[in-house]
């Protein structure tokens, strides 16, 4: 589903030696697989994220997606390629503070067209377990609630791959675990999940792990351990 | 649909953020009133000289008796005594060019009129009969003299409506006998208002009588002051003129000898032409220095939308992030300054409108806003919109998604 082959990225600011923020990485990620990301911070995770978004071009290698070559793809190919195969959710949520959740959640069939918006994002919002605040704004949604709203918006257009980049960075604990068992169903339902962390909580219970250091995957490791789900 | 959704976004932005959003429209809206107001002043200036010359009639020539001439520092020809045109130069003219359809000679002055207690000073107007139908006025009452009276120089006279109203009040004034100077002069006929004539002469304050008893009886002269020559149509003025001023020259003998005109030839349409054109340049002026406020009100519109889009980075980003294109964002933050010019524009349209009716009410001056400058005001603050928010918008459509999500 996902292949990444030598695929390198560095950046150079003035006269600076270029900072190599991705070297030769090889990745395969299977249809339906649930990954976590880790490694310290600066150590190329965000950037990996960012390649496989589609966010960003890798400067050598290939990136197949669902079998197609996407590196030179143009501005607009790439954002029709997120659009309908990438789902995102961050750190920050990044809500629409003024919209409704439905409103927010619709935000990406804005952007295809697509006819029945409403009902889309209201089953995206039932599948987050918020069917019934569709019509609360993000100011009158708790932490955790946000986040789920940011969830549905990535479920609405039926992605392959849900990349989320620190998804509980700014939760508690007890609402990180309820966001990750959330995580864990969509993972269930067959869905593509890669998650980037350096919160062992998380990582832990992906059934892979990939370890990064200074660009390199130093560790690629399957992993049975789960937190049961259920009991929270 | 997708396009009202998205400018939804923008209105909700532009509401939370009023006070900016009213500012900027403030800028906006009192430029395009302010330019508003000054075009309509100039319109209603403009406007006022053509429908004063239209009513004098465009189609008239104006020939005057004598020029004033100093001739070795004395003035020649003190006004009560131009002896230059005669009833029988009107007649050569009516006659003899055929691009005039009807001349009319006219001598006027001013003069005390009485009805019983009451006496008034007016003009009194002698002339031919052809002069209601060349001057075009109308007759609320009674009839005008005919050919057969003046040439007998009946002693009857037609009231302006400022007379008829000052002797007469309510009063019918047909068949009363007022007193010109000494005069006895009997009531027939009542002009219906005209207003003021382009040379700033109350055109009601007078009364017309018989050229000849006027001549003879009150003035004391042999000559006249001016000749009306009336064109075929407004443009076939200037052929006309050329033909009475040869025809004139002939008869005052003046070509023989090589001397001036003793006459002057006032043509009414280009005196309308030259104030029209002085008024078009002042309303240009004017019009300009005003457009410069909506240049300010395009700044206001320019700063908000920077404002704007530094404030919503990461909403650009994760727009970006979800599938937009750099054409999409575009457009969004070009309908938001869109937005902002319309609603300024229209907010501008309302406050002209109400400020030139103010305006009207206070001074004399006449405004006339046409519905094409309505139209053309709120297309211009729709151009001023896009064209301020153009730079804005292409800066959110520039900016990358990851940077524009890191900035927060």
């Amino acid at each position: 589903m996902i292949r990444l082959a030598d695929v390198g990225k560095s950046y150079q600011k003035g006269d600076a030696p270029p900072v190599h923020a991705l070297r030769q990485i090889d990745l395969e990620l299977g249809q339906g697989e649930m990954a976590a990301v880790v490694g310290p911070s600066g150590s190329g995770k965000s950037t990996l994220m960012n390649v496989l978004g589609l966010l960003d071009r890798p400067d050598q290698g290939c990136y197949q997606l669902e079998g197609q070559d996407v590196s030179g793809r143009s501005g607009d190919e790439l954002a029709a390629l997120r659009n309908r195969k990438i789902g995102f959710v961050f750190q920050s949520f990044y809500l629409l503070p003024r919209a409704t959740a439905a409103e927010n959640v619709e935000l990406p069939l804005l952007y295809r067209d697509r006819s029945q918006m409403r009902r889309h994002a209201l089953r995206a919002l039932e599948e987050v377990g918020l069917g019934d605040r569709a019509d609360h704004r993000p100011g009158e949604l708790s932490g955790g609630q946000r986040q789920r709203v940011a969830i549905a918006r990535a479920l609405v257009n039926d992605p392959q791959l849900i990349l989320a980049d620190e998804p509980t960075g700014n939760l508690d604990s007890a609402v990180s675990e309820s966001i990750l068992s959330l995580f864990l169903e969509l993972h269930r339902r067959g869905r593509t999940v890669l998650v980037v962390t350096h919160d062992e909580e998380v990582a832990r219970c992906a059934e892979r792990r990939i370890h990064i250091v200074d660009g390199r995957i130093v560790s690629d490791q399957r992993t049975d351990t789960r937190i049961p789900t259920g009991a929270n | 649909m997708r396009s009202i959704r998205l400018l939804r976004t923008s209105l909700q932005e532009l509401f939370a953020h009023r006070l900016r959003a009213s500012l900027a429209l403030l800028g906006n809206g009192l430029g395009i009133a302010s330019v508003l107001v000054l075009i309509g002043i100039g319109e209603g200036a403009r406007q006022e000289v053509v429908r004063g010359i239209e009513s004098f009639g465009a189609d008239l020539l104006v020939v005057k008796a004598g020029k004033v001439q100093p001739v070795r520092g004395r003035v020649l020809q003190p006004q009560s005594q131009v002896s230059t045109l005669t009833v029988d130069d009107a007649e050569a003219i009516t006659a003899e060019c055929p691009e005039v359809s009807d001349a009319v000679p006219v001598h006027d002055q001013p003069a005390q009129i009485k009805f019983g207690q009451i006496a008034t000073p007016t003009t009194v107007v002698g002339t031919l009969p052809p002069y209601f139908q060349v001057r075009r006025f109308t007759l609320v009452r009674g009839r005008t003299f005919s050919a057969a009276e003046e040439r007998a120089s009946r002693r009857v006279a037609v009231l302006g409506a400022t007379v008829s109203e000052t002797l007469f009040g309510g009063q019918d004034p047909l068949g009363e006998i007022i007193r010109v100077g000494r005069v006895p002069f009997e009531v027939i006929g009542v002009l219906q208002e005209k207003g003021v004539s382009p040379d700033g002469a109350d055109e009601d304050d007078q009364i017309v009588v018989p050229l000849r008893a006027a001549l003879r009886r009150v003035f004391q002269e042999n000559y006249v002051e001016f000749i009306y020559a009336k064109a075929h149509s407004s443009d076939r003025v200037e052929p006309a003129e050329a033909q009475v001023r040869q025809l004139l020259r002939r008869r005052h003998r003046l070509d023989r000898r090589g001397r001036p005109d003793d006459f002057e030839i006032q043509n009414l349409l280009g005196v309308m032409e030259t104030r029209v054109r002085a008024s078009e340049s002042f309303t240009l002026m004017v019009g300009g220095v005003a457009s410069l406020s909506l240049l300010v009100g395009g700044f206001g519109i320019l700063s908000v939308m920077l404002l704007s889009t530094r404030e919503r980075c990461s909403e650009i980003g994760l727009r970006m992030a979800v599938g937009a294109r750099r054409r999409d964002i575009l457009g969004q933050f070009l309908g938001e300054a869109l937005v902002l010019g319309v609603t300024g524009g229209v907010l501008g349209v309302g406050v002209g409108l109400a400020s030139a009716a103010v305006v009207g009410r206070l001074t004399r001056w006449s405004t006339a806003i046409s519905h094409e400058l309505i139209v053309a005001a709120v297309a211009f603050s729709m151009a001023v919109g896009l064209v301020f928010g153009v730079i804005p918008a292409l800066r959110a459509a520039g900016l990358d998604p990851i940077e524009a999500l890191r900035r927060d």
